[in-house]
């Protein structure tokens, strides 16, 4: 007798055993048309178009969100940077205080900006889904000590040496003369002040600052005394938070951000970084305040290379795609593991570097080139230049620039068949893991938490069986708690891409090992399952068909639009109702074969993302 | 010509300092000491909050005694760590009174009314951290391995650790007291062990080598105005930044949630600044009496004089140290000392035999004893009598350091041990016998070689708040140069002739910028 212990996930909120098997969503989804734009839950409906159709034909969904202009989503209040964009700030500012000595003066900090702490995702109410780092909004005091120590030490590596000081200040700050300390001090604010805290420094901050350098403070040399200034310079609420200045308002709770705030948000949000030089002339000129002042600023920040590693960000945290890569290399002294490695090529390296460049590649090429999220979903191209991994695919390395290879075989679908999604590196494929990834990351839907027990489910057999048959043993048996939602609503998705191995690699066999790696059965690999995408309940045979109902249902549209905006507006989740008008104007967009391209923009050029609304 | 008009060379003596120093190379050139600036600012930011530490050395020559001499014997060993490919030890210090007498160990003995079991739990007993290099007299003691008596190693010129520590931006972010580093002692000054003193082509800076208490009160009280402190220490930005965050927070465009993160964010500056606010505070009872202005004692004063003179030394000393007048003193005490009358030549008559001759070891152990006892346990004392506003007193701040010139046998270099007091403001862990030789290796000589003093002296650095950024080497983590693997340690009567890689092999220097087990926090 095997016992065989499976890992065990999700349920869909308020599904339960006793969910009727042969319309086994329809217990939950509030439907096509049940849908209130008011309601609170997001994804509820898991159909497109009229459910319960059996002929595999796809019906699009109605649009997922609706604007209705009485509502206006309210902002969140005082934004912080993310560490990424708290630590691009620092830097530039520092490059325009001291550009000869910035470098050491970073590097002399380093210690304490380890001392930051990261950003962690922040997940939607979903089990098993994941968010985007930067919605961590989260203010802490290890934070707030090391912003502190990090200003502190750049500012006393600056500060550290006359001829130093002489370049930031001027000569006035060696001079020994502690009387115009103070006027000395106050000179560098005003002159740098206003675009280092980018335009939010007032007069009042500014004499602030500068008054750092009074000898009433203290004893101290000049080394000390303007360091004290620059500490204060690099610990202004510029370089914690999004202070977002207002300008006309719109009503009493919203108002047009000026055109230096509308800069700063813009520039975070697509590149990470505080506004470039072209951006704050734009914004300090008043041509930002032009529609298409702004379009032509927004088309440049698109086009720039750190809006793509931005793009990435995003397409990484959505789509888990780091979170998924594993290293296939890793299990490679299991036995049973390193006999399914031998099936075919086997990497010898590490292959998470190649993997995550074939997913993020797989994006890039679809924004740069102008492709719609159907091409996306769709494009089997091969985008690393890892040659193991390539060979996964049966594929030649891509050179990074030329058109990227095609993959041999003929089961390639496109996303959700890279080796990204389908590979877990361990001696079987896990079809549950498989299938609350694709229903929670790519079509946004919901999941509760198992039943409680669930994960101590074993399977009591001492039959020889295939990793499907496992989970269907485990999880699908009448009279189980899993029941309702594993066979409908995620091992069918996972079963679907059952023809590929733990590796990523094409099969249509496959054959299941003992611990010592020893052969014991081969299978038939029987992908066939109804995965309920697309208001049909009909089987699908394989991963193209999953991708063409996928694609065809409007839902990885929607999704789309949902994580956009929560990646924009740096929210765990959307108000369907409040966010409703910016939600909608993406999924609308995406919906129609626009490009992703259009879509980012579109996220942007939205007035709700250059208005600043408060709660009352 | 005004201080701050000096681009990075303090030249004179004396001078209240209000801006950090640099060292200066005899011909003018400044040394090239491994200092970055890049890294300074780190080295000052991890003491940003006040560095209020205080270290005090005690040079003393010769002391050519058998180590056992400072150990404790017969208590259990606390732990056992493998530890650069061999076992160390901590064994937890513990006295034994009788007759009106604790004794850790024959050369810390003294009365219990002065050492005890208190003083014992702030001090530590450390041996196997040998000398590594060449060896010479009137040298080395807080470092430099590069010159002494008829030496000089150009490629081993380094300040010694006196020397880091007074010219430190980390120890000393803002000096207001008087002087940074002090030197005194008993009898004339020959060596150079310290701040004061020239250093190998290192000028000397500070204060001039004084030799009598007067000297020394002088020195530190002489410019000292009666009722008021020589420095206003300089108030944190925190409070600053936390007004800029408050005014912000009075922006009427700003929504009550804005006001909520502000509000938050301000309570953890508030945090930072009251955490800042902690240190304790002395306070300086003023201007104290001056001690007579007494000659220094003569070589026939005899040993009894001599500690008398080092004791009113430490009058001055603990007043200043109390008003914050220096944190750096280093005392040198010269042969007469150790004179009880019976010799005229200490050195050749004693030292030279101590070795093999148990009466001569006799005599130079109870020398070291009346150093260590008679002095440096006095002056812990006393400033354990003082205590803070934060509770802790004046030697939980201090690290007073012990240090001979040699150890056993003979003339040895690698044998010595060091009797500490004090936990350097909760940097140093003590209340320990501390054993880093190499105990499953062949004696040479007698020796057993362990770790490095380069690690010592690393570690005491770190401990004092001053991080390897600033006295780093490149090719070695501790403190100085490490040996080239051709030379030789000792000969020519300087302890056990051996190799210096057979003395301290790679796994010994891999360690060597750690901070010494046990030891450092």
């Amino acid at each position: 007798m095997r016992r065989l212990p499976i890992l065990l996930l999700g349920t869909l909120a308020g599904c339960d055993a006793a969910i009727d098997v042969a319309e086994p969503w329809r217990a939950v989804e509030m439907g096509p048309g049940n849908s209130s734009a008011g309601g609170g839950q997001p994804f509820p409906g898991l159909g497109g178009g009229t459910a319960g159709g059996g002929d595999g034909a796809v019906t699009p969904a109605p649009l997922r969100f609706k604007c209705d202009p009485a509502r206006t989503a309210v902002d969140l209040p005082l934004r912080r940077l993310s560490k990424v964009q708290y630590q691009n700030t620092l830097r530039l500012a520092v490059q325009q205080l001291a550009p000869a000595t910035a470098t050491a003066a970073l590097a002399a900090a380093a210690p304490k900006l380890a001392l930051y702490p990261d950003d962690v995702e922040v997940a939607p109410n979903s089990f098993g889904a994941h968010g985007f780092t930067r919605s961590d909004q989260q203010l802490s005091q290890q934070q707030a000590d090391a912003l502190f120590a990090v200003a502190r030490a750049v500012a006393e590596s600056l500060a550290s040496t006359a001829q130093q000081r002489t370049a930031i200040f001027g000569a006035c700050a060696s001079d020994g003369n502690a009387a115009n300390d103070v006027t000395c001090a106050r000179t560098l604010v005003d002159r740098l002040g206003p675009r280092v805290l980018r335009g939010t420094m007032t007069t009042e901050q500014a004499a602030l600052i500068a008054s750092a350098a009074d000898a009433a403070r203290g004893d101290g040399g000049e080394a000390v005394v303007f360091a004290d200034v620059l500490t204060a310079l690099l610990a202004q609420p510029a370089f914690t938070f999004l202070v977002e200045g207002r300008g006309a308002a719109l009503s009493d709770t919203s108002a047009q951000l000026t055109g230096v705030a509308l800069a700063s948000r813009l520039s975070f949000h697509l590149t990470n970084e505080p506004p470039d030089d072209a951006l704050w002339a734009a914004a300090t000129s008043g041509a930002l305040d032009t529609e298409a002042g702004y379009e032509a600023q927004v088309d440049r920040l698109l086009a720039d290379v750190r809006a793509q590693a931005v793009r990435d960000e995003f397409f990484d945290q959505w789509l888990w795609v780091r979170r998924g890569a594993v290293d296939l290399t890793d299990q490679l002294t299991v036995p049973a593991y390193r006999a399914v490695a031998m099936e075919g090529p086997a990497p010898t390296h590490d292959t998470r570097p190649g993997i995550v460049e074939d997913l993020l590649g797989a994006a890039r090429h679809a924004f740069d080139t102008g492709a719609g999220t159907r091409d996306f979903l769709t494009d089997t191209a091969v985008y690393t230049r890892d040659a193991q991994v390539a060979a996964l695919y049966g594929a030649q390395p891509w050179d990074g620039s030329a058109t990227a290879p095609a993959p041999a075989g003929t089961r390639r679908a496109g996303l959700i068949t890279r080796v990204g999604f389908t590979a877990n590196g361990r001696f079987e494929t896990n079809p549950i893991k498989k299938g609350v990834r694709l229903r929670t990351a790519v079509l946004c839907d919901v999941l509760s938490a198992p039943p409680p027990g669930a994960a101590n489910s074993t399977l009591q057999t001492t039959d020889v069986l295939s990793s499907r048959q496992k989970v269907e043993g485990l999880t699908e048996v009448s009279g189980s708690v899993c029941l309702g939602c594993h066979r409908t609503l995620i091992n069918p998705l996972g079963y679907l891409t059952e023809d590929f191995d733990p590796l990523g690699r094409e099969r249509s066999r496959e054959t299941a090992y003992d611990d010592q790696g020893k052969a014991l059965k081969t299978f038939d690999v029987k992908t066939a399952a109804s995965p309920h995408v697309g208001g049909t309940e009909a089987v699908a045979a394989d991963a193209k068909e999953l991708t063409e109902r996928i694609a065809s249902s409007g839902r990885f549209e929607a999704c789309l639009s949902a994580q956009l905006f929560r990646f924009t507006a740096q929210k765990a989740e959307e108000d369907p109702a409040a966010d409703g008008c910016r939600l909608s104007e993406l999924e609308t967009l995406a919906r129609s074969g626009k490009s992703l391209k259009d879509v980012f923009k579109a996220s942007v050029m939205s007035q709700g993302f250059r208005h600043r609304v408060t709660a009352p | 010509m005004k201080a701050r008009d000096l681009p990075d060379v303090i030249a004179q003596q004396g001078t209240p300092l209000s801006r950090r120093w640099l060292l200066k190379g005899a011909g003018g050139a400044l040394l090239a000491i491994p200092v970055l600036p890049s890294l300074l600012s780190e080295a000052q930011a991890q003491t940003a909050a006040a560095n209020r530490k205080i270290f005090l050395a005690y040079c003393f020559p010769n002391s050519t005694i058998r180590g056992d001499a400072y150990c404790p014997s017969g208590l259990p060993v606390a732990e056992v760590k493998d530890y650069a490919g061999f076992s160390i030890r901590r064994t937890q210090l513990k006295g034994s009174a009788s007759g009106g007498v604790m004794r850790v160990s024959d050369v810390l003995s003294t009365s219990s009314g002065l050492l005890t079991d208190a003083l014992i739990a702030k001090a530590n007993v450390i041996r196997g951290c040998d000398y590594s290099g060449s060896w010479t007299h009137n040298s080395m003691h807080l470092g430099n391995f590069g010159v002494g008596q008829g030496f000089s190693r150009p490629d081993y010129y380094r300040r010694s650790i006196d020397q880091v520590l007074a010219d430190s931006p980390s120890f000393y972010p803002s000096f207001g007291g008087t002087r940074r580093s002090v030197l005194f002692g008993s009898g004339p000054y020959e060596g150079t062990p310290s701040y004061a003193s020239r250093n190998g082509s290192i000028v000397g800076l500070g204060s001039e080598q004084v030799k009598s208490a007067y000297q020394l009160y002088s020195q530190l009280f002489g410019g000292f105005v009666p009722g008021a402190p020589t420095a206003k220490p300089r108030k944190s930005v925190v409070d600053l930044v936390s007004e800029s965050f408050k005014k912000l927070r009075g922006d009427a465009r700003l929504s009550s949630g804005d006001k909520l993160r502000l509000d938050q964010h301000v309570e953890h500056l508030a945090e930072i600044e009251r955490r800042q606010q902690v240190v304790g505070t002395l306070s300086c009872p003023g201007k104290p009496s001056a001690p007579a202005d007494l000659q220094p004692a003569g070589e026939a004063a005899g040993s009894a004089s001599h500690v008398a003179t080092l004791r009113s030394y430490e009058d001055v000393l603990v007043a200043a140290l109390q008003c914050n007048l220096t944190r750096v003193a280093v005392c040198y005490t010269n042969y007469n000392l150790f004179s009880f009358g019976d010799t005229a030549d200490w050195h050749h008559q004693i030292e030279h035999f101590a070795a093999g001759d148990p009466l001569a070891q006799g005599k130079a152990v109870e020398a070291a004893r009346k150093v260590v006892s008679e002095v440096v346990v006095p002056l812990a004392a006393k400033l354990d009598a003082i205590t803070d506003t934060d509770g802790k007193t004046l030697l939980d701040r201090s690290l007073i350091f012990p240090v001979s010139e040699m150890g056993e046998p003979d003339h040895g270099i690698s044998g010595r041990v060091f009797v500490t007091f004090g936990g350097a403001d909760g940097a140093v862990r003590t209340g320990n016998f501390l054993d880093y030789r190499n105990l499953g290796s062949t004696p040479r000589d007698g020796v057993r070689f362990g770790l490095t003093i380069q690690q010592l002296y690393g570690s005491i650095l770190q401990a004092m708040g001053v991080p390897r950024s600033e006295w780093g080497e490149s090719t070695n983590q501790g403190y100085g140069a490490r040996p080239l693997a051709s030379d030789v340690y000792g000969g020519s009567g300087s302890g056990p002739t051996v190799g210096s890689v057979a003395a301290h092999p790679d796994a010994v220097w891999a360690v060597a910028g750690e901070k010494l087990p046990w030891f450092g926090v």
